[in-house]
């Protein structure tokens, strides 16, 4: 994959305090990739520092001009960043008053497109978000996971190269991000780079290409999912439901096995939680006991360790 | 075209936003209904009036009659402290306190006192020169009469003296002809006759006789005449005793010479001794009744000049009107203009009003509402420049407020007779560039302030001070001279002369140049502050998504 974007030692400070510092990153086209890290971060003031918005006070950011063939800092052309960049913010950043129609059409005019592209790419992405019934509402009558799709709308309607993405599942329900992260697929799958900065860990693990995690402003690794949690943790989550579920008991018997490389157990939404470097000697231990104390199996399943994990790991070091 | 957009954008916002329709579509319509109830009229002002004299005499009550003609509200009050405290409490605009028994017959000076509130500056001269008028009136109105009175009486002693001119001449010309008879008796009958008798003896006698007895019808004539002289009566009766003297001397002498018996010669001589006895007293006579005739005659000059002189006075005077004389100089105000409503005179300052706070207030709210939105991130993010939302900006407001204008004007022509289209080319110039000077003006205001709080304060602010430094509360000339020659470089009152030279006195684009020109060089420096608020104001929607994260 070639690189579209080049952050070359990025810096911002905000009066005093360093929000990122010294960021050298390189993002590729049609990746998806992950911003993660603490309330506080940078993460949008690294993502409004990509869109040429926020100019850094040291550094660069380079993107690849389809039109020139060559690198060009996003600061100093940021009319042609505009056009290959879309940016879908955490808040709502379209007019409750017009209707969903309206907003694209308004947008889309100060992208100078035609009317009929307008339409065409109104018509598309109202499609594509589940919204074309509502193009005639006004904006302020959608409900909070319609509002977060027509601001991803509006960050599309100029068909960007990249889009970026804050915190596109906050504040909604579960069924709401499942269809929010089915969205941000169906859009990569049409060619579109994606930056996406969430604090929902897990669910990035599912969609992102890599993940970057930015940590006391600097970005402390990159990489894919399973590169993260390799570099990071070699433990294995074990996770056992059982009938009437005496884990106290369990545990304990569990304890009584000095053999077995047990990190930490706990009891997490009714299931026990092993955490492990052996998972296969330790269920045939689980298993032993559970037959022995007259328990019956619910469910069980093996997990390689979540970012949410890898991410707690990482803070306590730092 | 992207400005075409954010245009409709903006319109259809301040359509739904109904607190802001209603105050940009309807708030002016409303003003200018109030206004146009309030001010379309002729009428002078309901005044409370008391009124307080010791003793109302007839005059007084005359006063208060012609008061209470017009629509002013008198009430006469029992003191004039009450009268001062009914004033402080805002039931009276002001008490009128006449001199007791006031009269124009006695010399005393009738002061006629205003007590006013000068607290409520804009109404004290309005109350002092409406009442100040009326009084005016009736005060002219005695001063006729006694003027007139006393015309007529000139009058009457012209006519006077003018008839008695002719009686004196009458009696002028009767002494002249005395004088002149007197002389020829004194020639021919004292000097020529009696000397001839003298010396002619045979003849004589019958000519004496003749002689005499017209010297007698002479001397009788002359008695009458005397009559006529106004001589003193003991002049009158010295005279008379004197010609009967003569007269019984002549009867004497005819009876003599008619006896011819009688006639000796010394007779003769007697009677020629009685001739120069009667030639000596006619002699005597005739110098003592030139003497009074010539007094009397010189006096007779003397009177009949100073007639002439007293006719030729009252005759020279040239005005002989009593109106004249009271009021020598009458002032007749005509304006330079048709006679209007208030509305008419107020009504280019009324619109300038109206511009400037719906301007300001429009643009400042479209600032407002869209640097407060959450789509202004997003706009900034486009690649639509600065310079397209500035000017998407001010066209909507100057779009909304032309046609509030338009509604304006034409509600005035058809209910207020608002004179408008005889000048319409610099007066459409005229109220689109105050509108774009008001226009940015609130369109810096939502640059430059963050709250939508603090940007209504400051556009009110501002326009307050454009309203309180201009003439439409109080006249400019009334202001310190620093802070008057300041205000007059106020864009209201430069708005309001340029509406006022154009819409009352038809003025052109030549009287109009120079301050046309000055609001340009306003408008253009505010441009250049709104570009600078502007892009400091980008900054802001990055603060707002920080702060609005969740």
């Amino acid at each position: 994959m070639s690189v579209l974007i080049r952050l070359k030692s990025l810096g911002k400070k905000f009066r005093k305090r360093v929000i990122l510092n010294k960021i050298s990153l390189d993002i590729y086209a049609g990746e998806i990739f992950g911003i993660i890290g603490m309330s506080g971060s940078g993460k949008t003031t690294f993502l409004n520092s990509l869109m040429g918005y926020l100019e850094p006070d040291v550094g660069d950011i380079f993107y690849y001009s389809f039109t020139d063939k060559n690198y060009k800092s996003i600061f100093s052309n940021w009319m042609e960043v505009r056009r290959l960049f879309g940016f879908a913010t955490q808040t709502h950043t379209f007019y409750p008053k017009l209707t969903l129609a309206e907003n694209l059409d308004h947008f889309g005019s100060l992208y100078h497109l035609s009317p009929r592209t307008r339409k065409i790419n109104a018509g598309r992405l109202l499609q594509l978000t589940g919204l074309y019934h509502f193009k005639d509402e006004l904006a302020q009558n959608l409900s909070e996971g319609m509002k977060k799709r027509l601001g991803i709308a509006c960050a599309l309607i100029h068909n960007p190269k990249v889009l970026l993405l804050d915190e596109p599942t906050a504040d909604l329900d579960p069924v709401l991000r499942k269809e929010m992260w089915n969205l941000i697929k169906g859009i990569h799958k049409m060619g579109t780079t994606i930056i996406v900065a969430s604090h929902f860990l897990e669910e990035l693990e599912d969609v992102c290409d890599r993940i970057g995690i930015l940590h006391n402003a600097q970005i402390i690794h990159v990489g894919t999912p399973d590169q993260l949690r390799q570099a990071y943790s070699k433990n294995e989550e074990v996770y056992i439901t059982t009938h009437p579920g005496r884990y106290d008991l369990i545990a304990n018997s569990l304890r009584s096995y000095p053999q077995l490389p047990i990190k930490r157990m706990m009891v997490k939404d009714h299931k026990l939680v092993v955490h492990t470097l052996r998972s296969e000697a330790t269920l045939h231990y689980i298993l032993h006991i559970i037959e022995r104390m007259n328990e019956k199996i619910i469910n069980m399943e093996v997990k390689k360790p979540s970012l949410d994990e890898i991410f707690e790991i990482i803070s306590r070091r730092r | 075209m992207a400005i075409g957009k954010i245009i409709a954008k903006n319109l259809k916002l301040l359509i739904r936003s109904r607190s802001s329709a209603l105050i940009v579509i309807i708030g002016p319509l409303l003003v200018i209904f109030l206004v146009g109830i309030a001010f379309s009229n002729i009428n002078k002002y309901s005044l409370n009036i008391g009124v307080y004299s010791d003793e109302y005499s007839e005059l007084t009550e005359s006063f208060i009659m012609r008061l209470q003609e017009k629509e002013f509200r008198v009430q006469k009050i029992s003191s004039v402290e009450e009268c001062i405290q009914m004033i402080k409490e805002g039931k009276l605009h002001t008490c009128i306190v006449f001199p007791p028994g006031l009269t124009l017959e006695s010399d005393k000076i009738n002061e006629v006192v205003f007590h006013v509130d000068y607290s409520k500056i804009n109404l004290v001269w309005m109350v002092l020169d409406t009442l100040s008028t009326k009084l005016g009136e009736r005060a002219s109105e005695l001063s006729l009469e006694l003027t007139t009175t006393l015309l007529d009486k000139l009058e009457l002693a012209r006519v006077e003296i003018y008839d008695r001119k002719e009686t004196l001449a009458s009696v002028k010309t009767a002494s002249d002809d005395i004088t002149s008879q007197f002389q020829s008796l004194k020639q021919d009958v004292v000097t020529t006759r009696l000397i001839d008798l003298k010396t002619t003896s045979a003849d004589l006698r019958k000519y004496i006789v003749e002689k005499a007895t017209l010297s007698r019808e002479l001397i009788d004539g002359i008695k009458s005449e005397l009559d006529e002289l106004n001589l003193s009566n003991e002049t009158t009766h010295s005279f008379k005793k004197d010609f009967s003297s003569i007269n019984t001397l002549m009867y004497n002498i005819v009876s003599k010479i008619e006896d011819p018996k009688n006639l000796t010669e010394n007779d003769w001589g007697k009677i020629t001794r009685l001739i120069g006895e009667v030639e000596s007293k006619l002699t005597v006579i005739s110098n003592k009744l030139e003497t009074a005739i010539s007094t009397t005659s010189n006096g007779l000059n003397e009177i009949q000049q100073s007639m002439d002189k007293i006719y030729e006075n009252i005759e020279g005077i040239k005005v002989k009107e009593a109106t004249t004389i009271v009021s020598p100089i009458t002032t007749n105000i005509k304006p330079v203009v048709p006679e209007k409503t208030h509305l008419g005179y107020m009504f280019p300052a009324l619109i300038v009003l109206v511009i400037m706070f719906m301007s300001v207030l429009l643009s400042k709210t479209l600032i407002m509402m869209e640097k407060h939105s959450p789509a202004y991130f997003r706009s900034l993010l486009t690649p639509t420049r600065d310079i397209v939302f500035i000017l998407g900006t001010y066209l909507t407001s100057i779009l909304l407020v032309v046609i509030q204008i338009a509604i304006i004007i034409g509600i005035s022509i058809y209910f207020l007779k608002a004179q408008v289209i005889s000048n319409i080319g610099p007066i459409v110039v005229i109220l689109l560039l105050v509108t774009t000077f008001f226009i940015l003006v609130g369109m810096a205001i939502g640059y430059i302030f963050k709250s939508e709080e603090t940007a209504t304060l400051a556009a009110i602010s501002i326009g307050s001070i454009f309203l309180f430094l201009s003439s439409t509360i109080l006249p400019l000339e009334s202001m310190p001279m620093q802070i008057g020659q300041i205000a007059q470089y106020n864009p209201f009152v430069i708005g309001d002369a340029l509406l006022r030279k154009a819409l009352l006195f038809n003025a052109g684009f030549d009287i109009l140049a120079n301050q046309i020109y000055l609001l340009l060089i306003y408008s253009g420096v505010l441009f250049i502050v709104i570009w600078i608020a502007h892009l400091v104001s980008k900054k802001h929607p990055l603060e707002w998504i920080i702060k609005h994260k969740k």
